[in-house]
């Protein structure tokens, strides 16, 4: 009941004109970024997160809130319409959605991803707002050792959902970690790995290591590019007129669907946005798998089938929510842009954890309410007003649009500590990025492993002063023991299975 | 040919992987020589670092003999990165002259230079020069709205604004 009064309170905060507004204007950054290939949602909270050392906290999380949502759908728009996912984790939608295009049935294919969107987005919150109070009582009882094995456990998941390459998934994590340990030590006043620079002592801070791996790093890997050629991909565009009419899934078309195919898709985004690092593509991958597994006929997916589309984009809008529960009660991410939020709630002095849902209830909640009208009232509300003009985003002037942000990504450097070392350590991140995202490694592990890091050494040696030096502590606490034995259970479960043939297919088709 | 073919690409895997490797020693003497791992029988500030350096070097080299092994290292081409190199340079300027001549002119400059890398050079006029100076004028003077006005946080003036 407490929580019910909770969670009105946040809508009323919601619905207040400025903070409402706020999160209306995330999400359509958030869907502009998400649809324009090339640009991400962590790209958008990226170079949000400068911006918000002017805002109010509530404003700011709002704002990021309605980034996430749409960001997760905007890319199935580009996925359907001309065969290039916005991002990542509409790669799947392309399977299905651009043989609908072909078929001269765009429209009903952007309906139907909006509308599946819609479904993960609210339920996914709706479980965020049920499973967060718990879960928050639940990490009262992990204690210090406990907490080592728990980060211990999520950087194993960070490395091994790497399924392509773990080793580089590793080294990733591990660059991440000794970029966190730079700087004074987590526990003693004592400088390390300073190399002999003043500048270097007061550590590396949040925001240049964001924007260097998500802002500059894209910069420079669109510049690879030059105008023209980009110019040529916009001319295979298919000629098809958008009418908003055919946006409207049919009854017919629903129950060919099927309630389950939304639960599936829901629950697997959800659960998949829970774990550290894993992340909406992921989650979009492992449904569209599951629903070729479980379908009567399997060959008919990739040829344009509507739940080709449903399965992907539930779960990559169900991960936002999920996502958010570790973040919140333990300040592990669940997903790179719930890392970045978490950014926002660091620059903002707040430490998640927790107290953080009875010190800030009002603040979670507003960012819950702000989640589940993203998905459940802006979604349906934003394809219906600007569903028709969405292709023109592909014709925008990419000069204008990459120089924009590198600018913004830069100056946003400076902003955190009004320094030009901090820009120069913003460009040097973006440079290390740009190196590791053309050799293939996962940058998304960096961040992890750089926010992980010294949570993980905190922990670790605190345990280790409480027990004189006795690793026996890990093994003999049973909050350590329950995240040892699930950090085993998931490597044999998930390591030493071979990754299935989805995702090959999925980058086939796109 | 095949010299030239060499000569080319620049970088692989397991050039790459090697470099990590020369990062890691660094770091690892860098961390013995700051402290030692134990104090008084408990880890101390450079224990968890020395720990994890191993583990890198664990990867790093495991990485490094994959790539060897493996014909068709990735790799990419000078000529790819050329722009990026550019745009890199240009960064680089800006943020040297940002402080001393202001965010104005120096974000002009910046985001002429930047426009300037990303167009054909073949269609370069008068015409088309103007149209990104303006284009610049517009993008700095919009995210100095955003900035300095809307969200209050202070840009340097420098000496000529």
């Amino acid at each position: 009941m407490e929580n019910f009064t909770e969670i009105i309170q946040g809508f009323q905060t919601l619905f207040i004109p400025l903070v409402f507004a706020s999160c209306s204007l995330g999400f359509l950054l958030g869907a502009f970024f998400g649809a324009v290939p090339g640009l991400t949602t962590s790209l958008a909270l990226a170079l949000l997160l400068p911006l918000t050392y002017g805002m109010a906290t509530t404003h700011a999380l709002v704002m990021c809130m309605g980034i996430m949502m749409a960001g997760a759908w905007g890319g199935s728009i580009t996925a359907i319409t001309i065969n290039i996912p916005g991002a990542a984790s509409n790669v799947m939608t392309a399977v299905d959605g651009y043989p609908m295009m072909l078929k001269g049935q765009g429209a009903k294919a952007l309906g139907h991803a909006a509308f599946a969107s819609m479904i993960g987005g609210t339920i996914g919150t709706i479980l965020l707002m049920l499973t967060a109070p718990l879960v928050m009582k639940l990490a009262f009882l992990v204690k210090t050792p406990g907490k080592f094995s728990l980060i211990l456990f999520s950087l194993v998941v960070v490395i091994l959902v790497e399924r392509k390459s773990v080793a580089k998934g590793a080294v990733t994590t591990f660059l991440g970690i000794m970029l966190g340990t730079i700087g004074i030590d987590v526990m003693e006043p004592a400088a390390r790995f300073t190399f002999g620079s003043n500048f270097l002592v007061e550590g590396i801070d949040f925001l240049p290591l964001i924007i260097g791996t998500f802002a500059i790093s894209e910069v420079l890997i669109q510049s690879e590019k030059s105008h023209s050629e980009y110019q040529l991909t916009n001319q295979e565009i298919p000629n098809q007129k958008i009418r908003r009419k055919d946006f409207l899934p049919s009854i017919k078309e629903l129950k060919e669907i099927g309630l389950m195919a939304y639960i599936k898709g829901t629950l697997i985004g959800y659960l998949i946005g829970v774990l550290p690092g894993a992340g909406s593509s992921m989650a979009a991958f492992v449904s569209y798998g599951e629903a070729v597994r479980s379908s009567k006929d399997p060959d008919k997916f990739g040829t344009g089938i509507l739940k080709g589309i449903v399965a992907p984009e539930t779960s990559n809008n169900a991960v936002c929510g999920g996502a958010l529960v570790p973040m919140l009660t333990f300040g592990i991410p669940g997903s790179t842009p719930a890392a970045i939020v978490l950014g926002v709630l660091i620059i903002h002095g707040l430490q998640p954890g927790p107290r953080l849902m009875t010190t800030q209830a009002n603040l979670v909640m507003s960012m819950f309410a702000a989640l589940f009208i993203s998905a459940s009232v802006l979604l349906p509300l934003t394809l219906w007003s600007l569903g028709p003009y969405f292709m023109k985003i592909l014709y925008i002037d990419r000069k204008i649009l990459y120089s924009s942000i590198a600018l913004v990504a830069i100056v946003g450097g400076y902003v955190s500590t009004y320094s030009t070392f901090q820009m120069l350590m913003t460009l040097v991140i973006g440079i290390i990025a740009y190196i590791l995202r053309k050799q293939k490694y996962p940058t998304v592990s960096l961040l992890m492993g750089f926010i992980l890091g010294p949570m993980l050494e905190e922990y670790f040696r605190r345990s280790l002063y409480l027990s004189d030096g006795s690793i026996l502590i890990f093994f003999t606490r049973w909050d350590s023991i329950v995240f040892l034995v699930l950090t085993v259970l998931f490597y044999f479960s998930f390591a030493l299975r071979k990754p299935s043939n989805t995702k090959n297919n999925g980058e086939k088709s796109t | 040919m095949v010299k030239k073919n060499i000569l080319k690409r620049v970088n692989s895997t397991s050039l790459f992987a090697i470099i990590l490797i020369i990062v890691n020693t660094i770091y690892l003497i860098d961390g013995i020589n700051t402290a030692p791992p134990m104090t008084n029988g408990k880890p101390g500030i450079t224990f968890v670092p020395i720990i994890i350096s191993t583990l890198f070097y664990i990867a790093a080299i495991y990485i490094l003999i994959t790539s060897i092994r493996k014909e068709s290292a990735s790799s990419f081409h000078l000529s790819e990165v050329s722009r990026p190199i550019a745009v890199i340079f240009i960064t680089f300027i800006y943020i040297l002259i940002f402080k001393p001549m202001g965010y104005i002119l120096s974000s002009i400059i910046y985001v002429f230079s930047f426009m300037f890398l990303l167009e054909e050079k073949t269609e370069f006029k008068k015409k088309k020069l103007l149209n990104i100076f303006f284009s610049s004028l517009i993008v700095v003077l919009l995210i100095y709205l955003l900035y300095q006005i809307i969200f209050k946080v202070r840009l340097p003036a420098g000496g000529v604004f």
